[in-house]
């Protein structure tokens, strides 16, 4: 291996020389970047944006992986295609397939060697204004976009090395098509779920290379065997069933709105609004009787008094209470969680800013510093310095420690932002399952240990600053219970879940002094509650979301797709990846197909090659078939 | 040259009943012949009748369809390394790494080859008179082809088997290479089997020659039996309709007007073929000719 090792030193070192050098002056660009930003606006601010916001602090270095993977198989591999010239490495006495791994690793090895340069570059230069939990959110953003440049890497070899010129459109479809998966959201944490299946994608390529350079030696003739291309065949059919529902989604998928339901505390009855088709949209009652759309509005006065004041509706009288646009608009409350709210689907930079809650002022202000929490405190970095605020982490860790706080929390929870009318701090869910309540006032600590059972098994608790201050949030337990946490006293009210999936639903909880209403919803349908005032059950009621309707067009063009596979955020942020069948009619159709395509071979292809196109057809359909045809003979064989 | 296998010792290449085909064009079809130990073997062909084919085929780059092409015993298309070793190949325009230097380029083949021979190498490179960090995309055709050479000299090989080595060489570097080649290839009793569109070339080179013609089977032989047993006739009736066929091999039409009439039969027997044929052979005559004349006679004109 070490002539090989040698000639690809020769080869490679004046390139990467220059691939290096555009990495450096990415890097610097980054840093100008990253420094103009702290110039322009404060250091807090710029947290904010980062940490909580989830701006994307390495905008633009998603591209260089990507870059340096295709760059890399261009130069390493374009001298070796250039008039064939990698049949003097064939013809050296070493198994093919021997020769194109150890290309392959030297090429891999140089890219995780580039790959770990930038990263290091990366944390240095976030590491500059940022603390550590920065940097590795930074680093495990670059993850998928490293497994992009990967398959980049990949794809391009297998390009450059297939003979055939529609093959090589092929391997570059395919190739795009996974780092198009690779570059679907920039959020942190999007990909956690769902890397190992961009990686398994990726290796595929590694025993389909080496089946493709033997069918460069062989200028593109009778497929040799081995498992190259199982592996080719897999990474196709993967492919056309991913692009699948991107295509028919694109061409015939209008979006279906969620149900909304609503309990009406005019007509005392739950009223809905479905989507129907396009701009249509049905309002009814749950009795059946439709509805026209102001009609329905007017039922809702807590949600809809703006209107309602417009069309001089206002004010209305509720069980003998009469409400003017002011007062619907105070009494109502919404307190929402959604999939993307729960702690464990968040991918949060654990800094956090503690707002001043007794500011003296009408607006909140970021504070100067940010707090984390290490394994014996809270500490306190000065977000200008990144240094450790000392006297500020020894009170606070002090105060905490007074109440018995357990190091280090499971959970903090708070909404670290200054567009709310007051801030109320962070509940901690400390080592051992206490809640506390941790507010800083007058710069001071002010720590409350909550009687929140510490056994309760709490898994997100989503704070609400509302101007009421009746409630102080939603706290959602491991088995899927959901409770308000009232202000004062931190006790629970248990509110209904009854079919209630917290990784896939939303929930609401509609406030209001007549007929609060609990609802929670997916894509399939809703469901809802209606409450007495004191939170108590009263009436529920569930409705199934319409079918979407399909045109005829959608109709045929979905029996040719026999089954599809989706990556795609469903309830938060967080990519996921799942499998639907098609129809029977198209396997109907595949074998149908797969006849068809069996006879027209029988004067063109062996017996053998006609067997795999008719299998590969009947297992994955139209997808089956196009991968026989792809990774098949290069031309027509003859029975010999 | 023999149409039998006899071993790989003493048959480095034996080619049985092959076929070969892109989709329905047949490229060779049922062609057998083998090459003795120790011969120059020289294939000759029009364009388009399949040198290229059975060079790739041979080099193991493309398989048959049906038939065998063993080299040094092996199938072409699946040769051991050990196989390998034994093996040069010289591909079609001088194919080499253009970004290594000489030095380079001996660095890299030389741990591949237990035989591997310095001074050989070496040898040639002083002759070339350039400095061994001289990277060969800096050389001329002719440079080129020299350290392409030296290297496939220097592996020692048992097969050489060269692609067209005249591409690109003027006439000076062509002598160069060819004796170069005839006089390793000798001197360590090697097996060459070389293709070339320089036929003249071919005279001073080879020992046998396989010469491919289109619908035809290919001709295989000492290229002194060849020479000796092809003939070339010039006649003169210029009002005769004359067809291949018989013991005429080829016909061809002058620009005088005159007939050349290719033969693998002597004087007398084309004159009885000419008279069953209505004509009066009397103004026949044999002339000489070059492998040149004698391989366009055989394959035809274009």
């Amino acid at each position: 291996m070490r002539p090989l090792l040698l000639k690809e030193w020769i080869k490679l070192r004046g390139r990467l020389a220059a691939i290096l050098l555009g990495c450096v002056a990415f890097h610097l660009y980054f840093a100008m970047t990253l420094r103009q930003k702290f110039t322009l606006e404060h250091a807090e601010m710029v947290f904010y944006q980062v940490g909580r916001i989830g701006q994307n602090i390495v905008a633009g270095f998603e591209y260089v992986p990507l870059a340096i993977g295709a760059l890399l198989a261009f130069v390493q591999f374009a001298p070796e295609v250039a008039r064939g010239h990698l049949r003097l490495s064939l013809h050296l006495p070493i198994a093919t397939n021997r020769l194109i791994l150890a290309h392959l690793a030297v090429g891999t090895a140089v890219l995780v060697t580039l790959f770990a340069l930038n990263a290091a570059a990366l944390a240095a230069i976030v590491g500059i204004w940022f603390p550590a939990e920065f940097v590795t959110s930074a680093l495990s953003a670059a993850v998928p976009w490293m497994v992009a440049g990967l398959v980049a890497y990949f794809g391009g070899v297998a390009a450059m090395l297939e003979p055939q010129a529609i093959r090589r459109v092929a391997w570059l479809i395919v190739t795009a098509a996974i780092v198009a998966l690779c570059h679907l959201s920039t959020h942190r944490g999007a990909y956690d779920d769902a890397i190992w299946g961009l990686i398994l994608l990726a290796l595929l390529f590694v025993p389909a290379i080496p089946w493709v350079a033997r069918r460069f030696r062989d200028g593109g003739g009778a497929p040799s065997p081995g498992v190259g291309r199982p592996a080719a065949i897999v990474l196709i059919v993967a492919v056309c069933a991913i692009a699948a529902p991107v295509a028919t989604g694109t061409l015939f998928d209008a979006q279906m709105e969620e149900t909304q339901i609503f309990f009406s505390p005019v007509s005392r009855t739950f009223v809905y609004r479905e989507h129907l088709r396009d701009h249509e949209f049905r309002h009814a009652t749950r009795e059946g009787a439709d509805l026209d759309r102001k009609t329905f509005q007017t039922l809702l006065p807590f949600i809809y008094n703006r209107d309602m004041e417009v069309w001089g509706l206002l004010p209305v009288t509720i069980d003998g209470r009469a409400f003017d646009r002011r007062a619907l608009a105070d009494e109502r409350m919404i307190f929402e969680l959604k999939p993307r709210d729960i702690a464990d689907r968040r991918a949060d930079v654990p800094v956090y800013p503690l707002i001043e809650s007794e500011p003296g002022q009408a607006r909140l202000q970021f504070p100067e510093d940010v707090f984390r929490f290490t394994a014996e405190r809270m500490e306190f970095l000065n977000v200008d310095t990144l240094a450790v605020e000392a006297a500020t982490t020894r009170i606070f860790t002090e105060a905490l420690a007074e109440k018995g706080f357990a190091f280090p929390p499971r959970l903090v929870e708070g909404r670290a932002t200054i567009l709310k009318p007051f801030d109320e701090g962070y509940l901690v869910v400390d080592a051992k399952g206490a809640v506390f309540h941790i507010k800083r006032a007058g710069g001071r600590p002010r720590v409350v240990r909550t009687p929140i059972p510490a056994d309760l098994g709490i898994r997100s608790i989503q704070v609400v600053e509302n101007a009421q201050r009746r409630f102080l949030g939603l706290l959602l337990s491991r088995d899927g219970r959901l409770f308000l946490i009232r202000n004062g006293d931190y006790r629970l009210v248990p509110l209904p879940t009854a079919g209630y999936v917290p990784d896939a639903m939303d929930y609401k909880l509609i406030m209001n002094p007549v007929a609060p209403t609990a609802t929670w919803s997916h894509a399939a349908g809703a469901r809802a509650a209606a409450l007495a005032p004191d939170l108590t059950l009263v009436d529920t009621f569930e409705r199934a979301a319409p079918e979407r309707p399909r045109g005829w067009a959608e109709r045929v063009v979905r029996t040719f797709v026999p089954f599809e596979i989706r990556l795609e955020a469903r309830g938060g942020d967080r990519l996921e990846w799942s499998f639907a069948a098609g129809a029977w009619t198209a396997f109907a159709v595949s074998l149908g197909l797969a006849m068809i395509v069996g006879g027209l071979d029988r004067r063109r292809t062996s017996r053998r090659e006609r067997l795999v196109t008719v299998a590969l057809t009947i297992a994955f359909g139209m997808f089956g078939l196009i991968a026989a045809r792809l990774t098949g003979p290069a031309w027509p064989e003859r029975t010999a | 040259m023999s149409r039998t296998d006899e071993g790989p010792l003493d048959r480095p290449i034996v080619v049985e009943n092959l076929r070969y085909a892109y989709g329905g064009r047949v490229i060779h079809d049922g062609l057998s012949f083998s090459v003795e130990r120790g011969r120059i073997v020289g294939l000759l062909g029009k364009n388009g009748v399949g040198k290229t084919t059975l060079i790739k085929l041979l080099m193991g780059f493309l398989a048959p369809l049906s038939g065998a092409c063993r080299v040094l015993g092996e199938p072409s298309h699946a040769l051991p390394a050990q196989a390998k070793r034994r093996i040069g190949l010289v591909f079609e325009g001088h194919l080499a790494y253009d970004f290594l230097s000489i030095e380079a380029t001996e660095r890299f083949l030389s741990p591949w080859y237990p035989r591997w021979r310095r001074e050989v190498f070496h040898d040639f490179m002083d002759r070339l008179g350039l400095p061994p960090q001289h990277l060969i995309r800096n050389m001329s055709e002719g440079q080129r082809s020299q350290v392409v050479l030296a290297a496939v000299l220097a592996q020692d090989p048992d097969l050489l088997i060269l692609d067209d080595y005249t591409m690109g060489l003027d006439a000076g570097y062509r002598r160069l290479f060819l004796d170069h080649l005839v006089h390793h290839a000798r001197a360590g009793n090697k097996t060459v089997f070389v293709t070339s569109h320089v036929v003249q070339d071919m005279e001073r080179l080879v020992d046998d020659v396989i010469l491919l013609r289109r619908g035809s089977p290919a001709y295989l032989g000492p290229l002194n039996h060849f020479m000796r047993d092809f003939r070339r006739f010039r006649l003169v009736a210029p009002d005769a309709d004359l067809r291949a066929g018989g013991t005429l091999h080829t016909v061809e039409r002058e620009a005088d007007g005159t007939w050349s009439i290719y033969a693998f039969h002597s004087a007398e027997a084309v004159g009885a073929t000419l008279r069953g044929a209505g004509i009066d052979p009397a103004h026949l005559s044999e002339v000489p000719m070059t492998l040149e004349d004698a391989f366009v006679g055989y394959t035809g004109s274009y």
